[in-house]
């Protein structure tokens, strides 16, 4: 590859960077705390691509000489394997992936993450605003598996995505994945939500307002899942950072 | 020019199929991946730029015991300086060998580095509340691993080694140019053998391609190694993924621990691209083996 292909793909990678950073999009697929990294990862990267594209414009003779022969020793292969960073550049404009969504989330697995030990006490939910107190489907489920009597009876808010499941006619999984460090780790969270008259469609992002009666079902052979009957439901955006971790 | 054009006509023809749940996932997968990594790999570089530029052999002959086993250990016991994950450490060994450093000892560096940081250990502990001897069994089988491996390349094809990192060599005219070669260099190699491994890592958890479902002693075992291997999780995070999987041994879990920041898809590819296909052929494998055979032991051990 020539020296200034390569700084126009560092300069690629960059801009696609500072594309998915500055439009939050990167939330999507890691952590929030990483826009601060990715961030100076692509200064850098432009900092090392734009002389390499401008100084192959000034002096041409030797350094092709040299990249020729530095190609040959290297082989093909492992010369041009750099034009494989172009893939999730083209990915990232191409498809725009969306945040994982119900296609890996009826695969069972739901809540394994939370049903394991806690390291510590949880701290009790805040105080209720409007008449029910908001908590994060991650927030809901730790507490109804370690600590039911701080959930049960409880007015709570929630906000997830819709999954439809076969076993739930009145009522669907109310879902968020969460992950430790991005949405290759991910796994599904889900509450399951009755008493709501027409199930929303797939993915489509709901903010619930129920109340736990400290009921379990089980849905295939896979852990108890809470059930929470709701009195309301009103559709709403996707979260900026649509993980609950 | 071409690049363009080439991207049009595929988004004539991707387009369409970009709603399609699987390939969506796939996608989200792979830039997940490519985008928790890439810090990581931009630090790793930008140490492997300074050690092209400014480490000399003599400053690492200084650096490392004399006698080769010696520095094998003290080499692999180093890697808790590192605080970063396996995606950052390939490219630093490939220049350490350059600089003149024995291959066997960078070799030990590259594979206790993502595994026994403070980091990972860290991680490891949050992850397995209240059971430090998950941390310690951890910490023990992946500086073994490092040990055994390092030592094993004392007397392997070193010269070949040597030989092929030094082919990589990116020389300028000043020091700041060295730097900036090699960073572009190492980048632009490491990373697209990252992206490989990765979009097959994605691929294989987007299918949900069954790893193994035996019935047979150690099968669990088995299974979290080869998990490990396909998953291609950075070693920050695979300690929450071990955890999660609560009906697995605490040793299949250590396996799992041991295996991944070891050898798995993405770290195949991009040793293939820093030492060679050949060398990574036969390299890969027996990481992998002693990784699980070091498990076992300190799971037997500690656990």
């Amino acid at each position: 590859m020539k020296r200034d292909t390569e700084g126009t793909v560092l300069l690629a990678v960059a801009a696609v960077v500072f594309n998915l950073v500055f439009s939050g999009a990167f939330q999507s697929y890691v952590r929030t705390g990483l826009g601060i990294p990715l961030l100076a990862s692509a200064v850098l990267l432009a900092a090392v691509g734009l002389p390499a594209v401008f100084r192959r414009s000034e002096a041409v003779g030797e350094e092709t000489d040299d990249l020729l022969d530095h190609e040959n020793v290297h082989g093909n292969l492992v010369g041009r394997v750099g034009l494989v960073m172009l893939l999730p550049v083209m990915t990232v404009f191409l498809i725009a992936p969306a945040p994982l969504g119900a296609f890996v989330a009826d695969r069972g697995d739901q809540n394994r993450s939370v049903s394991g030990a806690t390291s510590s006490g949880l701290p009790p939910l805040g105080a209720p605003v409007d008449g029910a107190t908001d908590a994060s489907v991650r927030e809901f489920l730790l507490r109804a598996y370690h600590a039911p009597e701080q959930v049960e009876a409880v007015p709570v808010r929630i906000v997830g995505f819709v999954v439809p499941h076969d076993s739930l006619d009145e009522g669907y999984l109310l879902t968020r994945f969460t992950f430790s460090c991005c949405a290759a780790d991910a796994l599904p969270l889900q509450i399951a939500v009755t008493g709501v008259g027409t199930v929303p469609p797939t993915e489509q992002w709901v903010s619930v307002e129920g109340t736990w009666e400290g009921v379990f079902v089980e849905l295939e052979d896979d852990l108890p899942v809470p059930v929470l009957p709701i009195e309301s439901q009103v559709p709403t955006d996707r979260p900026q950072q649509p993980y609950d971790y | 020019m071409a690049a363009i054009f080439a991207s049009i006509v595929l988004g004539r023809f991707v387009a369409p199929l970009a709603d399609d749940p699987a390939l969506q996932t796939w996608a989200t997968i792979l830039v997940s991946i490519f985008l928790q990594a890439l810090p990581f790999l931009v630090g790793g570089v930008v140490i492997s730029g300074v050690i092209a530029a400014f480490v000399t052999p003599e400053r690492i002959a200084r650096l490392l015991p004399k006698n080769r086993v010696a520095s094998v250990c003290a080499a692999g016991t180093a890697g808790v300086l590192l605080p970063g994950c396996e995606c950052g450490s390939v490219p630093i060994s490939g220049r350490l060998v350059a600089a003149g450093a024995v291959p066997g000892a960078a070799l030990a560096f590259m594979l206790a580095a993502p595994a026994i940081n403070p980091i990972v250990l860290v991680s490891t502990a949050v992850a397995f509340p209240g059971r430090f001897e998950m941390v310690a069994a951890r910490f023990g089988a992946s500086l073994a691993v490092a040990v055994i491996m390092g030592l094993l390349w004392l007397r392997r094809d070193p010269q070949a080694l040597v030989d092929r990192a030094r082919r990589q060599s990116q020389v300028g005219t000043s020091r700041l140019e060295t730097f900036g070669l090699t960073v572009q260099h190492d980048f632009l190699q490491a990373g697209g053998f990252l992206v490989v491994g990765s979009a097959a890592a994605a691929a294989i958890q987007t299918f949900d391609i069954p790893i193994l479902e035996g019935d047979f002693p150690g099968a669990q075992i088995i299974a979290m190694a080869l998990l490990a291997f396909v998953l291609s999780i950075c070693s920050e995070a695979d300690a929450f993924i071990a955890a999660s999987f609560v009906d697995a041994s605490p040793t299949a879990q250590l396996t799992f621990m041991v295996v991944g920041p070891a050898v798995d898809l993405k770290l195949f590819a991009m040793q293939a691209g820093v030492f060679g296909p050949g060398f990574a052929a036969r390299f890969a494998p027996l990481t992998g083996l002693v990784a699980i055979v070091m498990a076992v032991a300190f799971g037997w051990w500690l656990l």
